[in-house]
């Protein structure tokens, strides 16, 4: 068992098959399903609430989304805490402030790195509200209960990071 | 049996619980360091 935990990386399917059963604890438990992205949007309204409050109190998509701590926001902690964990465990851990395949194709400039990451994150969170979800949301929870907003959702992930991945990196192996 | 929906501080460290086995997850299948 502590081997496993260890271990650099697991099979496809054992992941698979763990994330659906966390998917099924989640419901279960939370009667909530994995998904991420609100609890950026709520973080966003927390930070905004700093510095005009009346703006956050008045906006529809706060009054429907209240920018408080709930289960979501917790689970997103909670990611980066296992992600930590994991890595940790299996020696992988290290700070680094540009991805080694990143390196690979770009080299080492911070700026370069940074400034598309940061225009990645806008896009994301961006497409994220469009679509109400993420990743996480329509593809592991939604597709998991057949919807079929998972699946058409899923289906553009797929076209768009395929499409990114060729712009971004050609058909190269890094 | 339907879902339980805890609610309270218990439903708060059940999130963070969750967001724990499911970061630990990711990291182990999608986001291995090179």
């Amino acid at each position: 068992m502590v081997r496993w935990l260890r271990q650099r990386e697991w099979p496809w399917w054992q992941a698979g098959i763990l994330l659906g059963l966390l998917n099924m604890f989640a419901f279960y438990t939370a009667n909530y399903y994995l998904s991420t992205s609100t609890t950026f949007s709520r973080a966003a309204g927390m930070i905004l609430s700093l510095f005009a409050p009346e703006h956050v109190a008045a906006n529809a998509y706060y009054q429907a989304h209240k920018p408080v701590v709930d289960w979501q926001f917790m689970l997103v902690i909670g990611i980066f805490l296992g992600a930590l964990l994991a890595s940790k465990l299996s020696g992988q851990f290290k700070v680094s402030l540009v991805p080694d395949l990143w390196t690979a194709r770009f080299g080492q400039g911070t700026a370069w790195r940074w400034g598309i990451g940061l225009l990645g994150g806008v896009l994301l969170g961006f497409g994220a509200r469009m679509a109400d979800g993420c990743t996480s949301g329509h593809t592991l929870s939604g597709a998991a209960q057949l919807a079929l907003s998972g699946w058409v959702a899923t289906a553009g992930f797929f076209i768009g990071g395929i499409a990114m991945a060729l712009l971004v990196y050609g058909r190269r192996s890094y | 049996m339907g879902p339980l929906e805890i609610t309270g501080t218990a439903r708060l460290v059940l999130g963070m619980a969750t967001g724990i086995a499911f970061g630990f997850i990711l990291q182990k299948r999608f986001l291995p360091t090179p």
